[in-house]
């Protein structure tokens, strides 16, 4: 499986919140390390109710984590 | 490399599943189509089949009982249950190209294609079957995980 249209700054994210890990981040969104590495490296498009889990993690509006790329598609 | 407890899982029970029942079908058929006498018992046949299925929970118990020793575990999430539905799919294929090929080889054995089936060879062609589609199953899984799906 190729890149996915759903890119994401996750990465930059956790560095702005206290260089936050990914296994933090999984932790406070209910899923595991792995998951978390697939949807950063944008190889998984995760469901909508993960991404406004993700997004809440950060207390930022979907957007801000996630973007739709067409280029990707 | 770096595997999580859902791929050392998985990993166990590929091979457990082709170290049992790699010489299980081997033997089995290749006697079976030489029509060996008592291979051809059905009491040995299924003797020899609940024998592989122990070796296969012991294995299988002992290779999980390593794994949970030495990885922390980690609950199912949702990339979890696409990645086996995606593998169910592929498995699902399988299953279903083995069953019919073994419902159509009476047929080909009739017109002298195959050598006379058995009844016990038509069992053994169906547990084959869900065999090999579990094999893929499992085997589309890792190919998932290590790509990142």
């Amino acid at each position: 499986m190729g890149r996915c249209p759903i890119q994401n700054d996750i990465r930059r994210l956790r560095f702005e919140h206290g260089e936050m890990t990914q296994q933090q981040l999984a932790d406070r969104a209910g899923v595991s390390r792995q998951t978390i590495v697939a949807i950063e490296g944008a190889k998984y498009a995760p469901s909508l109710e993960l991404a406004f889990r993700i997004a809440a993690v950060f207390e930022r509006p979907l957007e801000d984590v996630f973007r739709y790329d067409p280029a990707n598609a | 490399m770096n595997l999580s407890f859902r791929e050392k899982s998985l990993w166990a029970s590929l091979i457990a599943i082709l170290v049992v029942f790699s010489p299980y079908f081997a033997i089995n058929f290749s006697h079976l189509l030489t029509g060996d006498p008592e291979i051809s018992d059905t009491f040995v046949a299924i003797g020899t089949f609940v024998a592989a299925v122990l070796f296969l929970v012991v294995i299988m118990v002992v290779l999980h009982i390593l794994i949970a020793l030495s990885t922390r575990y980690e609950d199912e999430d949702e990339r979890d249950r696409f990645i086996e539905l995606t593998a169910t799919r592929n498995a699902h294929w399988v299953l279903s190209v083995g069953v019919w090929v073994t419902l159509a080889a009476p047929g080909a054995s009739a017109i002298g294609w195959l050598p006379p089936m058995s009844t016990l060879l038509f069992a053994h062609l169906i547990f084959a079957a869900f065999v090999l589609a579990e094999v893929v199953g499992i085997v589309s899984q890792l190919i998932q995980y290590r790509r990142g799906a």
